[in-house]
């Protein structure tokens, strides 16, 4: 979106006017992130982007690049070509560092060298006015925000500075870290958080406390750290490496394409950095070496990868566009050979969880990852040896207050590509396995590697040695209180809903997929914004699960009087929202060859009952609701026409004209009920809810066959309002909740129970004798206060609703919004 | 231990915390933390061998802050921390907000008191607050018998820090005091709210000069650069309250008092923060070789109506000027403290203040006013101002709740 919203919370209220107040972002650096970053501002913001480099060539490469681009777009007819030409022009190529003086952040993506970056700092604190400028960001691996800050000689910009980490490709790649370190101010650390998540529509990992590296460069790091000492041949390379494509890739390939450099600079950094009490710190530092022999001499040798000059690194690499390794480096005679396979009767146990799994070669289960963890075979011994002290290190993370299971569940899942997050894997090992049996698991590792120092170093669990020696592991705690999962999960999906907090001891929501905002004690209006933009914010089980405890939060709130209304929004520009995820709920994209695999009855009625059952209940429920959107598809029209209001944000946009046979630029429907050219009907209700909404067949069918664009669902009626601006119908959709949310709790419950009957006079009559009772609606002698009394203060309206019987509608179970343990709002 | 033979009592170190806005970077510290903070930090300014001070004088107005602190033995606990010798006494004073001039006074009182009555010659003193922990309290009586200690579940719960802005025997508020006040002496509220613009201006400006940006100004504050409780690293080199605002901002706040002179926008903001300073005897400083530049010429404290307490600099000043035969134009800087700004404004009418001379790197209404400490950042503030400016007299005042007034003046003696 190009705007953000507080969505309610004063004290972030200046925090978002300073960021919607942004006009012009200077990026650091032409390179692939440069461009990325400056590609997605331009997408996704109207700013003005300078893009600055100290190499010519470097700023050609980048122009040529963004026009390829932009050509690749007007060719797809996404764009046109006057559209082209704005994006063109609101970008400055320059190498001159006063063009950065009127930037509004400044973005440094050039470096990991701290030496470079302390001159690059060193320009812009002449250049910039630290008391105008909203934020100073930099791009690293491995230092933390104060390392970099402290490149600053002046106070000032320490404050105004955040590490920000994308990856890449940033422009498609969900995942931002954003780490504050102690210079940086509260409002600093808001902005950029703000900014990452509503104008650059990530998922930001928000890190209050510096971590060299965020949560995901120690694990990658450490993937590939931790076996690079074992490596001396090519077979070493292959099997160690290959370990952990049961979880993402091998990290030696990725090396390779990224180029190693960023690798040896922040293991040369992370060496000499690292907090004595980190637990892989060994990996960086041993006898004076931030890595093995073998990595120097390939950085030395300029074998740095598919982008060298001769195209060596780990692997050597094919020639073309899509380049594949075709040779193994063998550290022991420095050349290269051909890939041997991995042995299958040293590590059988990979090969049958990947059998099991139903996937050639490939784990996807967390219950495959046990089963090798705990095999006798070379796989087993891997699995403990390597990938248990990172799982402790992540453990070791949390301990220290650091970072979040959810956080790292995330980073893993969606910056790492893990197949099964590395909490999820905790969760299901403590679960399988007891937290002693865990313990017991690593204990055998020791065994297995008591010649290892460094080893027995990073497998203590019990606080009796190495950096860890009086810091017993999180899972001493975990038994101590009884908690045996980090994470909760959904109690429809069993996805991750909730995350335990070392510092509130209890489980607290935490939504990859939504963002959820607490409501103000004056407004008393939570927001539940679909959060996945990158994806239309589809509905897949993990949406499902966590809205679904989202919203027993806001009824919990609701009966202790703290919320009357809710905001439904979406993230990213066009707020879309598209229906249930197809490819999901139908297990995968089926071949073209076989045809389609029929979904199985009993689960496509599970996936339509979990939903409906959901929406029914936010249609149901005594707390008001509106939602404000722009594009909806399926089942994302379908989930608006459950809520009380609809507001609607005007689209347009380049469609194909069918008689004219071109495309045309003009406004695109925003109810969009495709299922039936699709050979499906709506599972989430659509026409059944339209009907109930009061829609005869006409428009219906003019709803499924030709769409509705905003203007036309607003003189129909299905919209209850109409926008230009999104951030101008955020307003006015908030606003409408506070007003809805002042609803006395009894009267809100019988007027939608009412609406939900239809007529019967003689219900009707009771229902109106026990509205005016006191004893059955305590609320009224308050309400009526306020219509009758003309002379003095009327009192405030009390909404707690606990022991009182609303008509038509009974809480559900607090422990619905998770699989064991319920919603806590903290 | 030889005294000067005339009293003369010089500042050999002074410091101060910046001031946390509440719930702030600051909030996790107690009192007696950031006092340790501001103490070591005046003691190394000094040079003083901790063990050569002979006594602690501490300040502290909101006690038991929560959770678990031991506010009552915050003087004592203050001095074992810096290294006090054991034998050290240590002495908890309290004039509201004038508590942090008065460990000051007291020091000045004790050193100047011939030595068969009193030898200490070296005395450090220090006041701290921190506002974001005030509690809420119970207030319901013990029962009598084995009921003594029993929790009362149903008491009144009290905010203490809104308990301490009424004055209830004078049946009056401290906001209604300053609006009082100010009203009797002509100031508006688009004076009010003027001056609160100002403040804030100066306060940024100041920041924007300090000597954490490359600049020399604001000496007298050091960076807070430590662990917090919970082990997290905290850093704070600037007054975390001021901000960029505009007259449109404050001026549409609404007002609280009866001529609507006082409105969120241009009272204090409550804080947190510390600051300590070592006073001496100038001939021991002059044996240990400390810093004397800074010699402590009065003070005055006096008693005002409370119903218009904000007035208290006035014949407080008058006062230590009288005592110090100076008059009021013979002052270069003042540190006048502004509970309100209405009430500062009072307090610059009646005086006759030339403004470019008052609070010139903004006052409590931009950076806050966190009770005790206050009285030492004044001290603190004006003393290293005078010292940039190399001018010769400075003076800091405050008012007190309740109707009180506290003024002490300061020499420059680099200067002729």
């Amino acid at each position: 979106m190009k705007r953000a919203f507080a969505f309610g919370d004063k004290q972030l209220a200046p925090v978002v006017a300073r960021v919607n107040a942004i006009k012009r972002v200077a990026v650091i650096g032409a390179g692939t992130m440069g461009q990325g970053i400056a590609i997605d501002l331009l997408q996704k913001t109207d700013y003005h982007v300078v893009l600055l480099d100290v190499l010519p060539e470097a700023l050609k490469r980048a122009e040529a690049s963004l026009a390829a681009l932009w050509d690749g777009q007007v060719k797809g007819a996404r764009i046109r070509p006057e559209d082209a030409q704005l994006l063109t022009s609101r970008v400055t190529y320059t190498q001159d560092y006063d063009d950065l003086g009127s930037a509004d952040i400044i973005w440094e993506v050039a470096t990991e060298r701290a030496a470079i970056k302390a001159k690059i700092f060193e320009q812009i604190e002449q250049c910039a006015d630290p008391a105008s400028i909203a934020a100073v960001f930099s791009n690293t691996s491995s230092h933390t925000t104060a390392e970099l800050a402290e490149l600053f000689s002046k106070s000032a910009f320490r404050e105004k500075f955040l590490t920000v980490h994308g990856y890449f490709p940033f422009e498609s790649n969900r995942l931002l870290d954003v780490m504050k370190g102690k210079y940086a101010s509260r409002d600093t650390y808001a902005l950029g958080v703000v900014f990452g998540d509503q104008i650059l529509e990530k998922t930001v990992i928000a890190l209050p406390h510096d971590l060299h590296g965020y949560v995901t460069d120690p694990i990658f790091q450490g993937m590939g750290a931790i076996v690079s000492w074992d490596i001396h041949t090519a077979d070493d390379l292959m099997h160690l490496g290959g370990l952990w494509e049961m979880f993402t890739a091998n990290p030696f390939t990725v090396l390779d394409q990224t180029g190693h450099m960023p690798y040896t600079e922040s293991s040369r950094h992370l060496g000499q950095a690292l907090p004595t009490d980190n637990r892989l710190r060994s990996l960086y530092e041993r006898n004076g070496k931030y890595y093995p022999d073998y990595i120097e001499k390939l950085e030395k040798n300029g074998d740095t990868g598919v982008n060298s000059a001769r195209r060596l690194g780990f692997f050597s690499w094919s020639e073309g566009p899509r380049s594949k390794p075709e040779c193994v480096y063998d550290a022991a005679s420095g050349s290269y050979v051909p890939m041997n396979e991995i042995s299958r009767s040293a590590y059988w146990s990979i090969f049958e969880a990947a059998q099991n799994d139903g996937r050639d070669g490939k784990i996807k289960s967390a219950d495959s990852l046990l089963f090798v963890a705990r095999a006798d075979d070379e796989g087993g011994k891997a699995f403990r040896r390597y990938v248990l002290p990172i799982c402790l290190y992540a453990l070791d993370v949390i301990q220290d207050g650091l970072a979040t299971a959810g956080q790292i569940n995330v980073s893993t899942r969606a910056g790492l590509r893990f197949k099964v997050g590395l909490i999820e894997l905790i969760d299901h090992m403590i679960g399988e396995m007891t937290i002693d049996g865990l313990l017991d698991l690593a204990r055998r590792a020791q065994e297995e590697n008591a010649d290892d120092e460094y080893m027995l170093d990073m497998l203590d669990v019990d606080g009796q040695r190495g950096p860890r020696k009086g810091k017993p592991c999180l899972l001493h705690d975990l038994k101590k209180r009884n908690v045996t999962h980090l994470l909760g999960y959904g109690s429809n999906y069993k996805t991750p809903v909730a995350e335990w907090s070392i510092t509130s001891r209890q489980y607290e929501g935490f939504y990859p997929e939504l963002k959820f905002y607490a409501p103000s004690a004056k407004d008393r209006v939570a927001s539940i914004v679909f959060n996945c933009p990158m994806r239309g914010n589809v509905f897949n089980k993990a949406a499902i699960d966590q809205l679904n405890h989202a919203y027993h939060r806001v009824l919990d709130l609701h009966q202790r009087g703290l919320c009357g209304g809710v905001l439904f929004s979406a993230a990213g520009t066009g707020m879309r929202m598209l229906g249930a995820d197809a490819r999901e709920f139908n297990h995968g994209w089926f071949e073209r060859s076989k045809g389609y695999v029929p979904l199985q009855g009993d689960q496509a009625r599970q996936s339509s009952q979990c939903a409906v059952d959901l929406f029914r209940m936010i249609q149901t429920s005594p707390v008001a609701s509106i939602g404000v959107f722009g594009e909806k598809w399926g089942g994302g029209a379908e989930f608006t026409y459950y809520l009380d209001l609809r507001y609607d944000v005007r689209q347009e946009g380049l469609a194909f004209d069918t008689l004219d046979r071109q495309m045309v630029y003009g406004p695109k429907a925003t109810y969009n009920q495709p299922e039936l050219d699709y050979a499906i009907l709506p599972g989430f209700g659509a026409a059944g809810e339209l009907k109930r909404l009061g829609f005869g067949d006409s428009i219906a069918f003019e709803v499924f066959d030709q769409g509705m664009t905003a203007d036309r669902a607003y003189q129909v009626g299905l919209s209850n309002g109409v926008f230009d601006e999104e951030l101008d119908a955020l307003h006015r959709g908030y606003e409408r909740a506070r007003l809805m949310a002042k609803d006395a709790p009894y009267s809100r419950a019988l007027f939608k129970k009412q609406m939900a009957r239809g007529i019967d006079d003689t219900a009707l009559a009771d229902e109106t004798a026990a509205v005016f009772d006191p004893h059955e609606n305590p609320y009224v002698s308050i309400g009526l206060l306020a219509l009758l009394d003309r002379g003095g203060r009327v009192p405030k309206m009390n909404y707690q609703t606990s022991g009182i019987p609303l008509p038509g509608w009974t809480y559900p179970d607090s422990a619905g919004g998770m699989a064991d343990g319920g919603p806590r709002d903290a | 231990m030889a005294k000067s033979e005339k009293s003369s009592v010089v500042i050999a170190g002074a410091a101060r915390t910046p001031i946390g806005i509440k719930c702030g970077t600051l909030s996790s510290f107690a009192p007696e933390d950031l006092a340790v903070l501001a103490a070591n930090e005046a003691i190394s300014r000094s040079g003083v061998n901790a063990e050569e001070i002979d006594a602690a004088i501490g300040a502290n107005v909101y006690q038991f802050t929560a959770p678990h602190t031991q506010d009552l033995y915050f003087p004592r606990n203050v001095g074992l921390r810096c290294g006090l010798r054991t034998e050290t006494p240590a002495l908890m004073v309290q004039r509201i907000c004038g508590s942090g001039m008065q460990t000051v006074i007291n020091a000045w009182q004790q050193i100047a008191m011939p030595p068969e009555l009193d030898d200490a010659s070296v005395i450090l003193c220090f006041a701290a607050e921190a506002m974001s922990r005030c509690p809420r309290i119970n207030r319901a009586p013990r029962r009598s018998g084995a009921e003594f200690w029993d929790f009362e579940q149903d008491g009144q719960v009290e905010d203490t820090i809104l308990a301490s802005l009424d004055h209830t025997l004078a049946d009056t508020s401290m906001m209604r005091t300053a609006d009082e006040y100010a009203a009797g002496v002509g100031v508006t509220r688009a004076e009010c709210d003027a001056f609160a613009v100002e403040s804030h201006s100066r306060a940024l400006a100041a920041a924007a000069q300090s000597h954490f940006n490359n600049g020399d100004g604001l000496r007298g504050m050091f960076a807070v650069d430590t662990t917090a409780p919970d082990g997290q690293p905290v850093y704070l080199a600037r007054d975390e309250s001021a901000r960029a605002t505009t007259l449109e901002t404050i001026s549409r706040l609404p007002g609280l008092t009866k001529n609507k002179l006082v409105s969120p926008g241009n009272a204090s903001e409550i804080g947190d923060g510390a600051g300590a300073i070592v006073a001496a005897d100038r001939a021991r400083a002059e044996a240990l070789g400390l810093p004397c530049q800074f010699e402590l010429v009065s003070y005055g404290v006096a008693g005002v109506e409370p119903r218009i307490m904000g007035q208290g600099p006035v014949p407080s000043i008058e006062q230590a000027l009288a005592r110090a035969g100076l008059k009021k134009d013979d002052i270069d800087l003042w540190e006048i403290n502004e509970a309100f700004a209405a009430q500062y404004l009072g307090v610059e009418k009646e005086l006759g203040l030339d403004r470019s001379t008052v609070n010139v790197n903004g006052g409590a209404v931009a950076i806050g006013h966190p009770l005790a400490a206050t009285g030492v950042r004044l001290i603190t503030d004006v003393m290293y101002e005078m010292d940039r400016r190399g001018v010769k007299y400075g003076c800091a005042s405050a008012c007190i709740g309740g109707g009180q007034g506290a003024a002490v003046i300061l020499r420059n003696t680099a200067v002729k």
